[in-house]
């Protein structure tokens, strides 16, 4: 099941969670282009 | 905990899904909320190692196969998917965002693997808000039973200051 809900107005901390976020994710993004190896691999 | 895993094909098209656990400390410096505490959240990455043009469906959907096998085994797991917005992605439809088409892919991979694995006490809950008059995404994915506990977490993080 999908529900969708679109926020109005949300607080200016939001930004800053949110684009926090992103870069932790680039920062493990970083990390992969560097070699870090996946702790396990599925082949499919 | 984090924990990442790769899904490779025959092609050698690679997926690497890194799962980042949100631990107490991190949630506790938004919430002093003992139920949302409790809860068991990960953020999802997902990162193309290698491969190109459209990923492969089977790879899709073992991306999913997996994420839901996690959920099932530790009932109180919840991902969060934020949507990166800062990074373009090869999509034909140019009038979406980045964020936008992957938001969708996102919702394309759950909805199908929900359909054809017979899900119905799992929830993909996606929440759509403006920044500077662009949309940002965001999902939630978790059993049905932790709805309230999502909008709730949801409801925080967009009222804390």
């Amino acid at each position: 099941m999908t529900q969708i809900t679109i926020i109005r107005n949300p607080s200016p901390s939001v930004k800053k969670f949110f684009d926090g976020l992103v870069d932790k994710k680039h920062q493990q993004i970083k990390k992969l282009e560097e070699g870090q190896e996946c702790n396990f691999t599925i082949k499919v | 905990m984090d924990i990442s895993f790769e899904i490779r094909n025959e092609k050698d098209d690679i997926i690497c899904v890194v799962l980042s656990y949100y631990d107490a400390l991190s949630l506790g410096s938004i919430t002093t909320n003992p139920a949302i505490l409790s809860l068991n959240i990960y953020d999802v990455t997902l990162w193309r190692k290698s491969g190109s043009g459209n990923v492969g469906h089977k790879v899709l959907n073992a991306v999913c196969k997996k994420l839901m096998e996690i959920i099932k085994q530790s009932n109180d797991t919840i991902f969060c998917f934020v949507c990166d917005f800062s990074t373009d992605v090869p999509r034909r439809h140019r009038d979406m965002s980045p964020q936008e088409y992957r938001s969708n892919l996102f919702t394309r991979m759950f909805e199908s693997f929900a359909r054809h694995n017979d899900v119905y006490d799992l929830v993909n809950d996606v929440n759509i808000y403006e920044d500077n008059g662009e949309k940002r995404y965001f999902h939630f994915i978790c059993s049905l039973k932790y709805l309230n506990e999502i909008h709730t977490l949801r409801d925080i993080l967009m009222e804390s200051k």
